[in-house]
């Protein structure tokens, strides 16, 4: 853009002068409202700020309460009682502290560091102490003249109506921390609130906690409530949304007393779409000590005992899956071609490999066993030199396709992936050549560096129970939504396994089927008189002493609904100990979802 | 080396009334931010250092900018340009969520806010390419015209979340609230307003963001008329100073970067004032300079930058 000198010094002269007129204009604006406000209504308005005051207050939704599969409550609200002080008052009456100290049992100089470290402004009331009893409250009322901006709340807490504790999967609530706080800036969470820790109540927190309201009132020059104001509509509190869970407490229930004293998990699932009917984790917890004030000690308790009572071990921690990842192996070979089902060979008890003795838990050996035999009677020499047909990298290949060295995405969070090492991980832990194929016998039967959780195993089940689709395991069925009534159920993505035949899920599950139902089958204990199990037994040997049993299987055989996994640390051996408590977690099952005649005869019917 | 004869002509035509109403604005800013966080006993009563930080920050890319020629802008205003664009897709990415939106990207302890930087890169950007004016017009109007029909397919949660976005819906107990708040700090502050600390709207927390958009209410309410007039009159100082500084640039472009610089002042401070005083809609517009946040802070110190820069290269050639 070129103008001729002369014109261009007109123009600017007439943007300068538009400018200076715009902005003269704008500032004027300005001013003149100023002294509107201040010096015309100033009087006014001074009345007003001295008089009227109006503060929003929160008001706290109730959360949303947690319920199992067939509507029965596992976690509702209670009332309880938390009490507050104003700052200003603390300072400005003699002798409330120790008034104060001594009805809360609170000693004074801890009181004088709550209310320093959470005041917000000298007229915010501060919440000193949550879940009073009655007898204090009581003494507040009465003594409420010598107790000038002390009160209370009503709130509400937690509690568990369920003869089942259902402790990891529905997690546990605790007080909001400074870190917390943090993170969730904005949304609104304040000292003394809680907060979802573990389980469905961390993982649905945003779900459960509702939506605050607000409500206007007035306060006098002290901050002290005066009335509600009524010009003003409160904006009620959203309250949070109702869980339904997957859960089944009745089975839950038993699987929680079946495994009692014991550590270990146990996990259920439908292999229809993977809804997960119980989930078991010992020892656990009562989550209803949460709900209350913990205590030092025991708070000391749930964090350092070396039995780990938060820990979800069906989920959290990893084990050597011993005989039960022997599967994995006959999946690889066979899809691989190195064998057929009738390759055989003669267990003798041991198999030398280098310098090595690598035995099998049978001294006296196996005999001559094809592939069906050696997963019914578990035989480690079939799979040491099966191992050595198939390759450590075709092994490790298709345990990841297995679902192996990565989570299941349960919707409770804390998941551990495992490991399922392969050439460059042990190069990498071992170093390059430092390593020999004695490892890879060592993988074959379970053992070594191979880690899975017992939930990655009940996927194994799963997946073969329905060659190869497989669900998203989950907790929560669907949402209620308390206020529009309305239900939204979860939406569960289905996968399957890529590269592996129906024919050699058959022939796997042929070897499961002996496990349960063959005449010298591991896992005979699991079987139920009129429905076909089909499973597989480990005995994994750790250096943290006796061996973990596990037992994992679906069930019925032909139309598979339910697959299992059962797991005992140090418990012995699989076959004895955790195939006798997958028989009564099936049996209870089936007896409650009766498979009706229709089912049986089926035949064509696709699964779902 | 500087003799003295350069030094001397190099701050000969430098603009002091300009640069004290800028030191004098942010020194208002950091004492009101100081009485606004006062009473609020969490750790947002040390927000007056981190702006005290802010401002030490903003002295140096000031600095930067004053002694930097404006031909190099005009070189490399499509590189700014540029970084501005990446870095507010960089935000949709990564950015920090603050009151709904992303607009943060987290660097180290403080917050960044890059569409404050945007609005500058723009202003040089279309101040070089008249092109890009035009092209802004249109694309408006387009986007005017489109987005009725958009709006009407999304989501009432979308839409909401669009309105949270845009800074129209920022508080859940409604604009109302804030607004007869701010009216009755600003009104009853008087004609000397109720002394430093003493303000019983500021320090009881009636007032929504106090520190950071409604910080003009606290200025009022504490400092009165009086008060309220010096900033009034300081930000008149620096955008009718910065009118002559644009008529009287040696080139085009630096005169029009210089009222590009002058129209992002007068906007905000409108904008903002008009808002905490009840004649203008509730935005999520900061007072520059004064409002607590390093971003804004930063911004309104490099538009101060420019002006300054372009009055003192005014008899350069």
């Amino acid at each position: 853009m070129r103008f001729s000198s002369n014109n261009r010094k007109v123009l600017e002269t007439f943007y300068k002068n538009f400018y200076y007129l715009v902005s003269l204009l704008l500032f004027s604006i300005l001013i003149l409202r100023l002294f509107q406000l201040q010096i015309i209504h100033g009087k006014r308005y001074f009345v007003q700020s001295e008089k009227n005051r109006i503060r929003a207050i929160t008001l706290k939704p109730l959360r949303g309460r947690i319920f199992d599969r067939n509507g029965e409550m596992l976690v509702g609200n209670q009332p309880a009682y938390s009490v507050y002080a104003t700052p200003y008052e603390l300072q400005s009456w003699q002798g409330i502290y120790t008034h104060l100290a001594n009805i809360l049992k609170i000693p004074e100089d801890e009181l004088k560091t709550i209310v320093k470290k959470h005041q917000q402004g000298k007229f915010n009331p501060v919440k000193l102490k949550r879940q009073v009893n009655f007898e204090t409250l009581s003494r507040i009322n009465e003594e409420r003249l010598d107790l000038p901006g002390v009160g209370f709340w009503i709130e509400s807490k937690r509690f568990y109506p369920s003869s089942a504790r259902v402790a990891h999967v529905l997690g546990y609530l605790g007080e909001v921390s400074p870190d917390e706080l943090e993170k969730f800036k904005g949304e609104g969470y304040r000292y003394g609130d809680v907060i979802g820790k573990q389980g469905v109540e961390r993982q649905y927190e945003k779900l459960l906690r509702g939506q605050f309201g607000y409500e206007f009132v007035e306060v006098d020059a002290l901050g002290r409530e005066v009335r509600k104001v009524e010009e003003q509509k409160p904006i009620a509190p959203k309250p949070g949304m109702d869980l339904y869970l997957t859960i089944d407490v009745d089975i839950q229930t038993l699987a929680e007393s079946l495994l009692g004293s014991r550590k270990g998990s146990l996990v259920l699932l439908n292999v229809r779409n993977g809804e997960v009917l119980c989930l078991v984790s010992k020892p656990d917890f009562d989550p209803s000590v949460f709900a209350g004030i913990i205590t030092e000690k025991q708070w000391d308790y749930f964090q350092n005992h070396p039995n780990h009572p938060l820990y979800n071990r069906a989920i959290q921690s990893t084990y050597p899956p011993g005989s039960t990842y022997k599967l994995v192996l006959a999946i690889a070979a066979l899809e691989s071609g190195v064998i057929t089902p009738e390759w055989s060979i003669s267990c003798s008890g041991r198999f030398r490999f280098g310098a090595r003795n690598f035995k099998c838990w049978k001294s006296k050996g196996h005999g001559v066993v094809n592939l069906y035999q050696a997963i019914e009677q578990s035989c480690n020499v079939y799979f040491y030199q099966l191992s050595l047909k198939t390759g450590l990298s075709r092994w490790a290949d298709f345990g990841r396709k297995l679902g192996f060295g990565r989570k299941t995405g349960i919707d409770i969070g804390m998941e551990s992936e495992g490991v399922v090492p392969d050439e460059a991980y042990l190069d990498f832990h071992y170093g390059k050549g430092q390593w020999t194929e004695g490892m890879l016998l060592n993988l074959a039967v379970g053992q070594g560096d191979l880690l899975v959780t017992p939930l990655q195993m009940a996927q194994l089940a799963m997946i073969l129970a329905n060659y190869g689709k497989y669900f998203r395991p989950h907790v929560v069925k669907r949402i209620y939504e308390p206020v529009t009534r309305k239900e939204i159920p979860i939406k569960v993505d289905s996968s399957q396994v890529q590269g592996v035949s129906h024919r050699v899920y058959e022939i796997v599950r042929q070897g499961m089927w002996l496990v349960v139902n063959g005449a010298s089958g591991t896992g005979r204990a699991a079987a139920l008189q009129d429905i076909a199990v089909a499973g597989k037994t480990g005995t994994a040997q750790n250096p943290h002493g006796d061996d973990h049993a596990w037992f994992i299987g679906f069930a019925p055989f032909d139309f598979p609904r339910v697959a299992i996994v059962v797991m005992v640390e140090n418990g012995g051996s699989g076959g004895a100990v955790a195939a006798p408590i997958a028989r009564q977690i099936l049996q209870e099952y089936f007896r409650k979802y009766p498979v009706k005649l229709p089912e049986k005869m089926a035949i064509s019917l696709p699964v779902e | 080396m500087l003799d003295e004869f350069d030094l001397k002509k190099k701050f000969k035509y430098f603009d002091f009334s300009v640069f004290f109403s800028m030191i004098l604005l942010i020194g208002i800013g950091i004492a009101a931010i100081y009485s606004a966080t006062y009473s609020s006993g969490s750790a947002a009563h040390l927000n007056y250092q981190r702006q005290i930080l802010w401002a030490g920050l903003g002295l140096i890319v000031f600095a930067v900018i004053v002694f930097t020629p404006m031909r190099f802008f005009l070189a490399f205003a499509y590189v700014f340009y540029g970084v501005a664009i990446a870095s507010l897709l960089l935000v949709l990415v990564i950015g920090q969520k603050g009151s709904g939106a992303q607009r943060w990207l987290e660097l180290g302890f403080l917050h960044f806010q890059p569409s404050e930087w945007a609005k500058l890169a723009t202003i040089i950007l279309s101040k070089r390419e008249l092109w890009y004016l035009l092209v802004n017009i249109l694309l408006n109007i387009v986007v005017g015209i489109v987005t009725p029909f958009l709006w009407h397919s999304l989501h009432e949660y979308q839409q909401k979340r669009v309105l949270t976005f845009l800074g129209l819906v920022t508080d859940p107990k409604g604009a109302s609230y804030q607004l007869i708040q701010s009216k009755v700090a600003i009104g009853s502050g008087g004609l000397w307003g109720k002394g430093f600390l003493q303000g019983t709207q500021t320090q009881l927390r009636f007032l929504p963001e106090q520190h950071t958009d409604f910080i003009f209410s606290v200025i009022a309410e504490e400092a009165g008329f009086i008060g309220g007039m010096i900033v009034i009159v300081l930000f008149a100082i620096i955008i009718l100073r910065g009118i002559k500084i644009a008529a009287s640039a040696r080139s085009q472009f630096s005169s029009l970067v210089a009222i590009g610089m002058v129209t992002l002042l007068l906007y905000h401070v409108f904008v903002n004032i008009g808002m905490v005083m009840g004649i203008m809609p509730v935005t999520g517009l900061p007072l520059p300079l004064v409002s607590y946040g390093g971003s804004s802070m930063l911004v309104s110190m490099a538009a101060v930058a420019f002006l300054i820069n372009i009055s003192k290269r005014r008899y350069e050639y």
